[in-house]
């Protein structure tokens, strides 16, 4: 089941890249979206998944197939940076090779029992992989289409941008079950490499720069994974994942403090961020998968495995203050944004920075928060990501100041980002639960750093609640009351309504639905970590009588101030105006309509000012977890 | 939670506005006392909420109704839920929810007034509420409580052990309850510059709902105030009393300040106040 | 009394006064006059205010702004013209752009005398005015549209 999980999308990958984009490809898209994800939701609920079968099995010839493919992807990318002339991913990418074929002797020795591991965790990732990527490959069908319409001097790769996205959603199947660490970082590679390709996809110089620096700085990411394989394959003589926590301190320090790091610079926390930050030049639908939704929760999907091994050591403290940085860093810099896409990647790497904190301390509490803020943040986010993409397509801008009034101009998506947005901040929709039982572990816990904690989840929510607060204002603000409703919504295609419906759908029912995903999924996995947690019934019922009444109460008012409301006003302009839209009518009959811009606060939050400081900070508390190992 | 609570959380429900109304009244009297005036009579915020009730207003949108008609219910299920006895960190989130309702509301009108006035209250939300979570964590820090009633009944005196964190509380009060020197987002009073602000555009029975979210508000985050006292009987009356009159006092001595001032004040007090008072309490584990 | 009379808020427009009578308006504020005594409280919304205070002559420009914000006002609603310029447009009465008293533009119920008008007069008129708004209310509430009686000069 795993192998076929994993081929599959390969397989049909490479199929796609055979038609030429029409009507044969759309059915085969769709029908490969179709049978990967139809696959993965067989492997999380049928027979034979049981949450523990923990396969032994090797993929054909393993040893040669890794090396190989490893080989392959340093090729190429030595091949790119020397085509547009770049030293440094040059010498990560042949630093990178040269560690791959040194270290084969060792690894390759290594007997590794159990190479595949299936827990809740694992299980939680397959379905995110498989219905919200699916999801964002059929979104992407639409939206390429139009990308392609608007920016008639972009070459037309549809076909290699399409396969490409099933050979990665393939290497994320490989990556979240693997427990053999070569394998791992076999599928680690793969999804640098399909990230950097991806990046790049507009070939303009912009893109070209932003995808060399993702490519370096998640090849430094390789490396130190690569050394952290190395050195656990030689002092522990163990690659898997699983017993990483089990390991004496003295032993696995190092080693696991490289692969943290690793986890940290793939989902791009401080100092990493620059390289997640110029991913957005990338089509919005690479953003959405990549870039919020899946790969970068590799990062810390990969940390929280490492939990065990994390919790209550320095490395694991270390590792929490990067997140927690980040967190408030990020959620800060995200104010001062007014490019739709960067804020909501400031607000991913924010959040992923969260889902660090709650790996390197490592409880029960903090686990299982870690696991539904990966669920709620993937599904609010992609749906937030695609919304934006459309938007771009029908203001043509990404600017979220153009998409003032959207409520008129484009109702039925105004509503899906409305939705999208709750998810992010609104109380107590999905990621507002996790980070209530984050707090709330950290007020009970009893280390010294937890006031630090707590004040900057304290004042990282604030700020949170501004900047999307702020985004939901601009996009209910109505000028004219009478103006025509939907005028930019006739050009959405139908792949992009439907993937937008169905992901506002999923969000809904996860986040009324939690108390299911609990019990069934993340529950049964704490349990078989050894770290039991379930949230308190009363707190559960709490929450569930707040979700409704958040979703029911502003939606029955609705209805009902419909009903009543039988005229509208115009709003008062100081006397000065009359007429359909707000004008302000100076001296000799001149008019001036009203222009709205959001606050920026630039002075306090601004990205040049923040994003140093936090590069700085990381970077130190980066060098104080390795050193602190290597002493 | 058990019934004698649920009996409670029903009570607020109906006397929860006579209380606040009542709260206002007093507030305007004082007020106008403090200024030398003979002041409305005691009753006149119930006189003002009856007019309004009475008044007929087209609103703006076909959003703002249902969006200022939220704001007032989370404000009355924030209360209720507090009262219930739910656990108090859900709850605040929730009380966030509702001022982001009035919020809403004002940017829907797409008028400049209540834009501003917008996001000078949304600037304002984020400066205390930092403040108001630091003082979650100290209660639940200190009482090992959770709940409204557990830490109402835990005996701690927790406002000699948390001073900073109940100056810090009273300080965001004043910001919460749109007092002067934070009454930037809308106005009370005869300056106008904003026109009304974040209430622009909300006449007749619109006002009325805020102005009634307004009075659930205040019973609620006096009753949090309270539990800062609720050692002691004499201190529970005297207490709030107090913090009551000094945030009048505050409103009427100062003057309003810029939006930097607000962020900078309560992010100051909040850092200084909470987080300082806090750590002795995760240093040295509990007294 | 009606909840009208009890809670009669108030806007205050500046045609184009000398700024004496605006003084002399805001003065019922302060704690020698103090307009709150009778509820009134001093919005700058239209849509919030009971009872229309304008100061000042009508003239081309103010003509619209004026009406706009007695439009703005929920019904009933009553109007104080304040001062001899409110009038019949005062002193400035023969400019070249001015046109005369606010009736001419807006039905006005109680004219408040003087130049500038005092404190105390002009509370009296915000009173009878409260007192028209209840009058005014129990006709609508028989069926009949308020009918705008002219008040005299208190």
């Amino acid at each position: 089941m795993i192998q076929l999980l994993i081929f599959a999308p390969f397989l049909l990958g490479l199929l796609l890249l055979i038609p030429k984009p029409g009507l044969l490809a759309s059915a085969l898209v769709v029908g490969s979206v179709l049978l990967q994800a139809g696959l993965a939701i067989a492997f999380a609920v049928g027979p034979g998944s049981g949450f523990l079968p923990v396969g032994s099995f090797e993929l054909p010839f393993q040893e040669y197939l890794i090396l190989a493919v490893e080989l392959l992807l340093v090729v190429y990318f030595v091949i790119a940076a020397v085509r547009s002339r770049r030293l440094l991913p040059l010498v990560l990418a042949l630093v990178q090779g040269a560690i791959t074929i040194a270290g084969e002797g060792i690894t390759s020795k290594v007997e590794v029992a159990t190479s595949w591991t299936v827990d809740g965790l694992a299980v939680l990732m397959v379905l995110v992989i498989g219905i919200v990527g699916g999801l964002i490959v059929l979104y992407s069908l639409g939206y390429m289409r139009r990308f392609h319409e608007e920016h008639s001097r972009t070459p037309d790769r549809r076909s290699m941008f399409t396969a490409v996205f099933m050979i990665f959603l393939g290497a994320m199947y490989g990556l979240v079950l693997a427990n053999d660490l070569r394998l791992m970082l076999l599928f680690w590679e793969i999804t640098t490499w399909a990230s950097f390709v991806l990046i790049g996809y507009s070939k303009d110089k912009v893109s070209e720069k932003s995808a060399f620096l993702a490519l370096s700085l998640n090849l430094v990411g390789g490396i130190a994974f690569a050394i952290g394989n190395l050195l656990l394959a030689s002092t522990a003589g163990t690659l898997e994942l699983s017993a990483l926590g089990g390991l004496g301190a003295g032993v696995a320090a190092i080693p696991v403090a490289c692969i943290a790091l690793a986890g940290l610079v793939k989902s791009a926390q401080l100092p990493f961020t620059p390289w997640l930050l110029g991913a957005m030049v990338a089509p919005t639908p690479v953003s959405a998968l990549l870039h919020s939704s899946t790969m970068v929760k590799a990062g810390v999907f990969l940390l929280l495995r490492l939990s065990p091994a994390l919790a209550g050591r320095l490395t694991g403290d270390l590792v929490a203050l990067v997140g927690i940085l980040t967190f408030l860093l990020c959620a800060f810099m995200a104010v001062a944004q007014r490019n739709s896409k960067r804020v909501l990647a400031l607000s991913t790497v924010s959040n992923l920075g969260l889902i660090v904190v709650c790996a390197g301390i490592g409880t029960p509490q903090l686990l299982w928060a870690g696991f539904f803020l990966i669920l709620f943040h993937a599904v609010a986010k992609a749906l937030l990501f695609l919304g934006v993409g459309t938007a771009s397509l029908g203001t043509g801008s990404l600017d979220i100041e153009e998409m003032g009034g959207l409520i008129v101009t484009m109702p039925r998506l105004a509503l899906l980002m409305f939705i999208g947005i709750a998810g992010m901040f609104v109380a107590p929709f999905g990621m507002l639960i996790s980070k209530w039982t984050v707090m709330e572990a950290f007020i009970a816990g009893n280390s010294p750093i937890n006031p630090v904690i707590l004040a900057c989840l304290a004042w990282g929510s604030a700020t949170t609640v501004l900047f999307w607060t702020k985004w939901m204002g601009t996009l209910i603000r109505t000028a004219d009351p009478a103006a025509p409703t939907g005028l930019l919504e006739a050009g959405t295609s139908r792949s992009e309504g439907i993937a937008e419906g169905l992901l506002a759908f999923i969000a809904i029912v996860s986040f009324a639905a939690f108390p299911l995903a609990s019990s069934w999924i993340a529950e049964p996995w704490l349990r078989t970590a050894a770290l039991p947690f379930a949230p308190a019934a009363g707190n559960v019922a709490l929450a569930l009588a707040m979700v409704s009444l958040t979703v029911l109460l502003p939606a029955l008012l609705v209805v009902v101030s419909r009903s009543r409301t039988k005229a509208l006003s115009t709003a008062y302009m100081s006397g000065r105006s009359n007429g359909p839209g707000l004008l302000f009518k100076g001296s000799a009959g001149a008019e001036k309509a009203v222009a709205l811009r959001s606050v920026q606060l630039e002075g306090l939050f601004g990205e040049g000012k923040l994003l140093p400081i936090g590069i700085a900070l990381g970077t130190l508390l980066s060098i104080i977890m390795l050193g602190t190992v290597i002493v | 939670m058990n019934y004698s609570h649920l009996w409670i959380a029903l009570a607020y429900l109906v006397l929860g506005p006579l209380l606040g109304g009542l709260l206002s009244g007093i507030d305007r009297k004082v007020t106008a006392r403090m200024q030398g005036r003979m002041g409305p009579p005691l009753l006149q915020p119930f006189y003002d909420l009856r007019k309004l009730f009475s008044r007929r207003i087209d609103p703006v949108n076909a959003l703002q109704y249902p969006l200022v008609a939220s704001h007032l219910a989370f404000a009355v299920l924030t209360g209720f839920f507090i009262f219930l006895g739910g656990d108090l960190l859900l709850i605040i989130f929730m009380l966030t929810l509702s001022g982001v309702f009035l919020v809403l509301a004002a940017y829907s009108t797409g008028s400049p007034y209540g834009k501003i006035g917008a996001d000078r209250e949304l600037i304002v939300m984020m400066a205390y509420e930092p403040m108001v979570i630091l003082t979650l964590v100290g209660l639940f820090r200190v009482t090992k409580s959770y709940d409204f009633w557990g830490i109402a009944g835990s005996g701690v005196p927790l406002a000699l052990l948390l001073p900073g964190l109940l100056v810090g509380f009273a300080f965001t009060l004043i910001m919460k309850l749109r007092k002067s020197p934070f009454d930037l987002s809308t106005s009370h009073h005869a300056h106008q510059e904003l026109v009304k602000g974040l209430t622009a555009d909300m006449g007749g029975p619109m006002l009325g709902l805020v102005e009634l979210a307004h009075w659930y508000e205040s019973v609620y985050l006096y009753g949090l105030v309270f539990l800062f006292f609720s050692f002691n009987p004499l201190a529970a009356f005297l207490g709030p009393t107090v913090v009551y009159f000094l945030i009048i006092l505050i409103d009427n001595s100062t003057a309003r300040v810029k939006w930097e001032a607000a962020l900078t004040a309560g992010w100051a007090i909040a850092l200084v106040a909470g987080v300082g008072n806090l750590i002795p309490f995760y240093l040295r584990g509990l007294p | 009394m009606s909840t009208l009379e009890k809670s009669p808020w108030l806007i205050h427009y500046d045609a184009s006064s000398c700024n004496g009578c605006d003084i002399e308006v805001l003065a019922c504020l302060t704690p020698v006059y103090d307009a709150e005594r009778f509820g009134c409280i001093v919005t700058g919304d239209p849509k919030q205010a009971d009872i229309l205070l304008v100061t000042g002559s009508v003239n081309n420009l103010n003509e619209p702004v004026l009406k706009n914000i007695y439009e703005q006002m929920p019904e009933p609603r009553a109007v104080v013209a304040i001062g001899a310029c409110a009038y019949s447009g005062g002193v400035f009465a023969d400019c070249y752009n001015v046109k005369g008293g606010i009736a001419k533009v807006i039905p006005v119920d109680v004219f408040v005398p003087g130049c500038a008008a005092r404190p105390e007069a002009i509370l009296d008129g915000v009173v009878r005015a409260a007192g028209l708004l209840a009058e005014r209310r129990r006709a609508m509430g028989r069926g009949k549209r308020g009918t705008v009686t002219e008040g005299e000069a208190s």
